[in-house]
């Protein structure tokens, strides 16, 4: 079986790692090539990149930014943020990711993960879920979290599963950069709901909360961000902490 | 000048980063005519095993390929580029591989897929592309179907995603690697500036 893998995430706005709380209150944590290449010497599995503003004129910046962290790194590299069609998705592959995160756009045009599936591969492809709890079960948000898209995220992750997504980023939006712990509940009913590798995302705050994402939520790996931009944490301090517990890291 | 394998599809950005890293000049190679003064061939694979033969039919690649692999002369398959070379598999079962080696490749039985991250390599025995690299090291991989077991070509190491599959495999200068190398961090990169040192003149 594949290790679990620890992914920093850096949400860029404006050429800039920002990084706030339920996707708000943003502030400053750095310039994302730096950040990206301390990851990677750090010994990161994987880097992921979401443009949070995904603007028209910040575009731009954000393929010049891809570049520029693909440059040094020699790990996976995810992109996602405002990627609307085959174009956009070809054009961040050509600056250098390898995979894409799709979120809003695919939930406006979910066809659009089968067009992305068939013509990189299903390996290319993770479905971004940013799940939010209702009365009635995880809602599936758009638009950075700002709008309930009024499907079932469980539901959401299956039918994205058949139209070839690879892999699904879940995140809490509950939870997110409240260091509180992920959502372990959700998880879990992720876990059982769809057979793809899943990653964690929202609300890690200590290396005890990484250990029950994988061991009770059954994620296939954690996504990163306050944890480690605020130097909290260093990924070396963290995969020690979970080789100990008996977690098979790299 | 080592030439990619260009027919259409998949990222040969990362690969082409890393030889450029490695200081090793590389040209993309999208027809029959780009073939002259290459001493060395990668052939990276993303996408569908039959949407990769597709392509390499409609640039004409697939006889100068089949030329250069039955010359024996240095090649290296990644992924998709590995399982191409057999003569067939589950993925796209009407499709004919590059047929060098004999076999089908499968998917992956008892175990999730696509298999995404990093997993362990276990040498069967030293090769030159094994050269510095710790047995046991974590290679990352992205893939869903696997070679065949038993009765390819000789398999340099394995790994174990709900069974153990080949992770490497090699003829003389024909190798192939099911992970990707250039994804995989220091031991990656060793193993593609190895398998670059064959194609020196």
């Amino acid at each position: 079986m594949p290790a679990v893998r620890l992914i920093p995430c850096l949400d860029v706005k404006a050429g800039r790692v920002v990084k706030g709380v339920s996707f708000r209150e943003l502030r400053d944590a750095g310039n994302p090539a730096e950040l990206a290449g301390r990851y990677y010497e750090q010994g990161a599995d994987e880097i992921v990149i979401l443009d949070i503003a995904a603007t028209l004129e910040e575009r731009c910046t954000l393929l010049k930014t891809v570049r520029a962290v693909a440059e040094s790194i020699f790990v996976p590299l995810t992109v996602g943020g405002g990627l609307r069609s085959l174009e956009d998705i070809r054009a961040a592959l050509q600056a250098g990711a390898d995979k894409v995160s799709l979120c809003s756009s695919a939930l406006a045009d979910p066809e659009l993960i089968s067009r992305a599936a068939r013509q990189f591969g299903s390996q290319c492809v993770v479905l971004a879920i940013d799940a939010r709890k209702t009365a009635s079960g995880w809602r599936a948000c758009s638009h950075a979290g700002t709008l309930d898209s009024g499907r079932d995220a469980l539901a959401w992750a299956r039918e994205g599963r058949d139209l070839g997504a690879g892999e699904i980023l879940l995140t809490s939006m509950d939870r997110d950069g409240r260091g509180t712990g992920y959502d372990l509940e959700l998880l879990a009913a992720m876990r059982a709901a769809v057979d793809l590798p899943l990653i964690a995302s929202g609300g890690a705050g200590t290396p005890e909360q990484l250990l029950d994402a994988i061991e009770t939520g059954g994620a296939d790996a954690v996504l990163l961000a306050s944890m480690l931009h605020y130097q909290r944490y260093s990924i070396p301090q963290l995969k020690s902490f979970l080789k100990e517990k008996g977690v098979q890291i790299r | 000048m080592i030439g990619i394998i260009d027919y259409g599809a998949g990222n040969l950005f990362s690969l082409q980063r890393a030889l450029r890293h490695l200081g090793r000049p590389t040209r993309l190679v999208g027809s029959e005519l780009d073939w002259s003064g290459l001493r060395g061939v990668i052939l990276p694979g993303v996408g569908s095993f039959a949407a990769a033969m597709s392509g390499l039919r409609q640039k004409k690649l697939e006889k100068p390929l089949q030329d250069w692999l039955g010359a024996g002369r240095p090649f290296l398959g990644i992924c998709l580029g590995l399982q191409l070379l057999f003569s067939g598999s589950a993925e796209s079962p009407q499709e004919t591989g590059l047929d060098f080696f004999a076999g089908r490749c499968s998917l992956f039985e008892q175990a999730r897929v696509p298999q995404l991250g990093w997993n362990r390599v276990s040498f069967t025995g030293p090769h030159f592309l094994w050269q510095g690299i710790a047995d046991h090291s974590f290679f990352y991989y992205a893939n869903s179907y696997h070679a065949p077991l038993n009765g390819g070509p000789p398999v340099l190491g394995r790994s174990t995603h709900g069974r153990p599959f080949p992770a490497a495999l090699a003829a003389g200068e024909i190798c192939a690697v099911q992970f990707h190398p250039e994804k995989s961090a220091e031991p990656g990169l060793r193993l593609l500036a190895n398998w670059s040192e064959r194609c020196r003149p």
